[in-house]
């Protein structure tokens, strides 16, 4: 049962229009990046030179007045936006702070929703501290580890899909999960349909069980036994599927070498374990896969 | 193309800005204080122009102007103005003969002085010093004359100073005389240059040491300590605080503000997040009378300070007998305020209590009793429990007969014995007891025997007194009652007092709904379920449920603990939105609601912020007693 | 403009000493003096002279890099002007955010657009750096700029997230103990975290200790974070945008097709490739490693 009232209640906030905004330019800028990639991958299928690289493209301008009156006019269209924006809204100001009182729910600011999110599925140490520095790393290391010479300075999809998809999948889960988090998520981190009732009282069943549970293991056994068939299962994971995927992309692995391979995958598979554990809690109600005295995973 | 572009958002741009300054220049208190002023300006203008016409028919101030106006004739003759001249001319000659003769005298003074200091000097090495002396004494005495010169010259300038002044004596007199009539006037005026010249600006009242109170009220509320805007024709902006004399000259406005009585928030300078309910602002403000809720911050008492409102508040939660469910900590717990109904079935037809326990206001429209939230089913298994439970064997007399023949005279003793002083009659008459006008469907004619024979048998702490009726009289009196029938086929209703599930459900309620917290009921004992009041008004906000009420508009209801105090007194309904309120309805009227709203908001608010010398301390009252003896 | 005072500035104007000194080239009528404008104007000379015509269209660049520093100095410069309202103290704080939308001359004006452009400045970093991935930007010679780029985008975020504590209202306090309190799964250096009790951490001494200033986000927090937020972070952003820029101009000014000349490739089937000859460019080889 939708409600209107209920929805807008959360899409009023002053704090969440940035939210909207995000949602606009996803679109906008994914469908500009798109369309541009696919006239170029055509105009290279057809051998012609892509857009960039036009002769009327390729030639020198001058920076004035060419360059600098695109950047003047945005700049105006930039200011012009963030003082009405600034004018019509006022940034929120609460209550004073108070350590005695929680807010239910109480949220991280909206561009670390996505770690908030992790939490759920993750310990924090994993959520909040292995994923961001993973992430950055990664990010970081993306020059390092993705050597195809093709598509340097000009947009297209055919001649990088592999690097473009893994991108893209990545970029478009960190969104989702800010969406999920500013929208759906209410009291108690609860998940609420939208133009649902934020419930303060909402109870949900808590029936999440370790893998060992669900292979129906003692759990007074000694951790080392109880846990065999989590470390076999995250072993296969980690040096099991890179080692089927460098045999069958034989040439994938050749052209990164045993390294850079090596790095790639393990981003990779890390990447993948959000949407994996995700699909797991929803599925067969897997809280951790390997419990150690030390960690959880 | 692009030019396009940069002339189009250029222009956005330029009216942005603009825009941005006229928003922050244009600020809504800066309308309030010009309207203000062109207020005072207009009033104090009428003020001038009635004096004006005060004074033209006032002879006095005639012959005053008269006067003046000859003396004023007078000395400017051409003569006075002469004799003025010359005068004038002697003082300022003799003024400098007197500034000669007197700098000539401070001269030798201080050669003397410097004599006595070579004395000094030449004593301490032991040289001889008599020609310095006879020096000295030479000078001494040119001093002595000098001083006398002095007095001289003075004496003349003085007579001469005198006889000029004495020219304007009589001038001067009148003159006096005259500003002495037109003060007032003058202060008018000058009071309406003042105006003119006060500056549009903020105004606050700071007080640091009551929990760093920055109080901005006045900055619209001009008027508000200001005499002479009583009335109710000024905008109420601009009105003089009611009762100024007690609110803000006993409390020193400048020690107390506004919000420490108030509330609201002060440091705003917009209307709408001043007064009212003000998202994430914790105090709401408190309107007109509310704000005596907040006496009992520093009043441990309210006795005889003028808090009617507050009073009438608790007043209101007595008679509801609200305490009888819900506690505050440090009040006493009242007593049971209903009718015992240990003896129930002796007294009541179950088709009326059925209809009663469902909602007592349709048979009394005045009930004391408050109307629980019960459907049917719920209100024939609370009935079908008491009936069951209960002594059906009241009274001394059983089986009585009413006598239709005795009615007339029944009407002679209810008039003569003064029944109608306490009961009314289809809403006519008295409201210290029920209204009788429906009476004969309620209780059969036994119960009603006895209970007027004796009501003290049935219910020991009744206000109803024995009347001391003889048989005969009673019967009378019961006659005459039966004619008073509630026409209402739903009382009809029956009841299978041996339904044992039924009679199981109606205890459930009973103590589910605290039944036996007012009435006396057979294996119920009152039961203290509501939830405590001690500082309420201190408790989380996500602790209340509002179920959505706050989202709905037409509810009125605001995501505020004070919200939501007010309408569940108002309406204990309106949150059902997912659990079902238990309280009952008493039907408040808003005036009422607000009352008990601000008592209970007295009660129940936190006062532990309150510095102590801003306590009322018990001395004071005794010392302002003895002032009232002597 | 009238032709009189046209007149009157090139006789009485232009040759002035003072004008020859803050001026060192004729009016930008031509493009001689234009370039010069560009060359001798320290904030124009970022640019190139001359550039690609591409790199002026808004459709490849999306303007967001250039978007992000002017964010920046838009939040510099409201910055500063709040910062002279502001205590940051558990006292003071809030009364001083009140008093901005209440008392202060254009206070919720500053207030409002340093925050909006925090979450903007936010947006306009993240899709810049979008764009940059969808044109390969920073391949070969870039590597290094992307680096630092990533950097400045964690830098972004944590610059919003140590401003999201000042106003010190009940958003701002739990939004920052939520964000925190990852820090106490920190593995070694977190009192929560795996294996803290090998350093004997407690949580009155671990990171986030450090990171708060006590046991729980309070006062010292607050002029913690207004430390960060104010002057260590803005210094470290400052640096790193320098170098981020010069590194543009350095690694061969906008990325683009033509650029992969100066990159140390294969050129001729870069250049081709690029060019959309496609049988020559199915042979492409990346470098052997060395």
């Amino acid at each position: 049962m939708f409600r209107w009232e209920f929805f807008l209640e959360i899409i009023k906030k002053p704090d969440n229009i940035p939210i909207i905004l995000l949602i606009i330019a996803l679109i906008v800028y994914t469908w500009i990046a798109l369309y541009k990639a696919f006239d170029n991958d055509k105009r290279l299928a057809e051998g012609r030179p892509v857009w960039e690289a036009e002769p009327h493209n390729q030639e020198k301008v001058h920076t004035w007045p060419h360059l600098l009156n695109i950047e003047f006019i945005a700049a105006i269209i930039l200011m012009a936006g963030l003082t009405l924006w600034s004018v019509f809204l006022n940034a929120p100001l609460e209550e004073p702070a108070n350590p005695g009182v929680t807010p239910n729910p109480s949220k991280a600011p909206w561009y670390f929703l996505g770690l908030q999110e992790m939490l759920v599925y993750f310990d924090p140490w994993i959520a909040g501290v292995l994923m961001p520095t993973i992430i950055i790393i990664g990010l970081m290391a993306i020059p390092y580890i993705d050597t195809n010479p093709k598509g340097n300075g000009y947009y297209c999809w055919k001649d990088r899909k592999f690097a473009i998809s893994v991108f893209m999948f990545g970029w478009f889960l960190w969104m989702i999960l800010i969406v999920q988090g500013t929208i759906l998520r209410g009291p108690g981190w609860n998940f609420f349909w939208p133009g649902e009732y934020w419930d303060v009282h909402k109870v949900v069943p808590l029936v999440n069980v370790n893998l060992y549970e669900l292979l129906n293991i003692d759990p007074k056994t000694f951790w080392l036994i109880r846990e065999m068939p989590a470390l076999i299962l995250l072993g296969l994971y980690f040096l099991l599927i890179p080692y089927i995927v460098s045999k069958i992309y034989r040439k994938f692995y050749e052209d990164l070498g045993f390294a850079r391979y090596t790095v790639t995958m393990i981003l990779l598979l890390l990447l993948m374990s959000l949407p994996i554990k995700m699909i797991l809690r929803w599925t067969l109600n897997l809280k951790y896969i390997l419990v150690t005295p030390w960690f959880n995973i | 193309m692009r030019f396009r572009i940069f002339v189009v958002s250029s222009v956005i741009l330029f009216i942005s800005a603009l825009l941005a300054v006229w928003v922050d220049f244009d600020r809504e208190w800066k309308h309030y204080q010009r309207d203000f002023k062109k207020l005072e300006i207009a009033k104090t203008l009428s003020e001038i122009e009635e004096l004006k016409k005060s004074f033209d028919n006032d002879p006095e101030y005639k012959n005053l102007e008269e006067e003046l106006r000859k003396e004023e004739e007078k000395i400017n003759s051409k003569e006075t103005l002469e004799k003025q001249k010359n005068l004038e001319e002697k003082i300022k000659k003799t003024q400098f003969e007197l500034y000669v003769a007197e700098r000539e005298a401070k001269f030798t003074k201080s050669k003397i002085d410097a004599l006595d200091y070579q004395i000094a000097k030449q004593t301490n090495i032991g040289k001889d010093v008599s020609s310095i002396e006879a020096k000295k004494l030479e000078l001494v005495n040119k001093w002595e004359e000098q001083k006398k010169y002095v007095q001289e010259v003075k004496q003349k300038y003085d007579n001469l100073v005198n006889e000029k002044n004495n020219i304007f004596k009589k001038y001067k007199e009148i003159k006096s005389k005259y500003e002495d009539k037109i003060a007032k006037l003058d202060m008018l005026n000058k009071k309406l240059d003042s105006i003119h010249k006060r500056p549009i600006k903020v105004e606050q009242i700071l007080i640091p040491q009551l929990n760093n109170t920055i109080d901005r009220c006045i900055t619209c509320h001009q008027a508000i300590n200001k005499d002479g805007f009583e009335s109710k024709e000024y905008p109420k902006v601009f009105q003089t605080h009611p009762n100024k004399e007690l609110y803000l000259v006993k409390h020193k406005v400048e020690e107390f503000g506004c919000v420490v009585c108030h509330q609201g928030q002060g440091i705003a300078t917009k209307t709408n997040e001043a007064h009212g309910y003000v998202p994430f602002w914790d105090k709401p403000m408190f309107e007109g009378k509310q704000a005596e809720a907040s006496c009992v911050k520093c009043h441990k008492t309210t006795d005889n300070i003028g808090a009617d409102f507050f009073e009438k508040g608790r007043e209101l939660v007595n008679t509801s007998n609200c305490f009888a469910c819900h506690k505050i900590d440090g009040m006493p717990s009242p007593m049971k305020n209903g009718p015992p109904l240990l003896q129930a079935s002796s007294k009541l037809n179950p088709g009326w209590l059925i209809k009663w326990v469902e909602n007592p206001r349709h048979y009394l429209p005045k009930s004391k009793m408050p109307t629980f939230p019960l459907s049917n089913e719920d209100a024939r298994a609370i009935s079908t429990y008491i009936l069951s439970s209960s002594d059906p064997n009241y009274g001394e007399k059983k089986n009585v007969v009413p006598k239709p023949e005795l009615a007339s005279e029944g009407e002679k003793v209810y008039q003569a014995k003064g029944c109608a002083s306490c009961h009314a009659i289809k809403g006519v008459g008295a409201n210290v007891g029920p209204d009788l006008g429906r009476i004969a469907s309620k209780t059969n004619p036994t119960w009603l025997f006895n209970w007027i024979k004796n009501p003290r048998t049935y219910h020991p702490t009744t206000v109803m007194p024995n009347l001391g009726l003889t048989d005969q009289e009673t019967l009378a009196v019961v006659s005459y009652l039966q004619k008073f029938k509630w026409d209402n086929p739903e009382l009809n209703q029956t009841l299978n007092l041996n339904d044992t599930k039924s009679i199981e459900k109606g205890k459930e309620l009973i103590k589910a709904y605290g039944c036996a917290s007012c009435h006396n009921i057979v294996g119920v004992e009152g039961a203290q379920n509501c939830p405590n009041l001690t500082n309420e008004m201190e408790k989380d906000i996500h602790k209340f449920d509002f179920g959505y009420s706050h989202l709905d508009p037409e509810r009125g209801v605001y995501h505020i603990r004070e919200s939501y105090v007010f309408n569940k007194i108002k309406n204990p309904w309106i949150y059902n939105d997912f659990v079902k309120g238990k309280m009952p309805n008493f039907w408040f009227t808003d005036e009422q609601a607000n009352a008990v709203y601000t008592y209970i908001v007295g009660m129940t608010t936190n006062n532990e912020n309150i510095p102590s010398r801003y306590i009322y301390k018990e001395k004071n009252v005794e010392e302002s007693n003895e002032e009232v003896r002597k | 403009m009238s032709s009189k005072l046209q007149d009157f500035l090139e006789k009485h104007v232009y040759p002035t000493q003072i004008w020859q000194s803050i001026f060192r080239h004729g009016k930008p009528i031509n493009d001689r003096n234009r370039s010069l404008a560009v060359l001798s104007n320290v904030f124009l000379h970022l640019h190139p002279i001359r550039l690609p015509r591409y790199a002026t269209k808004y459709t490849y660049t999306w303007g967001m890099g250039g978007m992000s520093f002017l964010l920046f100095l838009v939040e510099t410069v409201t910055g500063i002007l709040l910062m002279f309202y502001y205590h940051p103290t558990a006292t003071q704080a809030y009364i001083d955010i009140k008093s901005l939308e209440f008392d202060v001359p254009f206070g919720m004006l500053l207030r409002n657009m340093h925050r909006w452009g925090a979450h903007l400045m936010v947006l306009t970093v993240w899709f810049h750096m979008f764009r940059v991935f969808m044109t390969g930007s920073y391949k070969k010679p870039r590597e290094f700029n992307w680096a630092i780029g990533v950097l400045l985008l964690t830098i972004t975020l944590f610059m919003s997230f140590t401003g999201y504590l000042l106003p010190w209202d009940q958003l701002a306090m739990w939004a920052i103990t939520v964000g925190t309190n990852m820090a106490r799964a920190v593995p070694f250096l977190g009192h929560e975290g795996p294996f803290s009790n090998l350093l004997g951490l407690r949580i009155d001494n671990d990171i986030r200790f450090a990171l708060l200033g006590g046991t729980t986000v309070g006062g010292p927090t607050l002029l913690r974070f207004y430390v960060l937020h104010c002057i260590a972070v803005p210094f470290v952003m400052s640096f790193l945008l320098a170098v981020h820029f010069w590194r543009i101009r350095k690694d061969g000014g906008i990325s683009g097709p033509q650029s992969a000349r100066l990159a140390n490739l294969n050129k001729v089937t870069q250049v081709k490739a690029a060019l959309g000859k496609k049988e020559e460019s199915t042979v492409a080889q990346p470098p052997k490693t060395e």
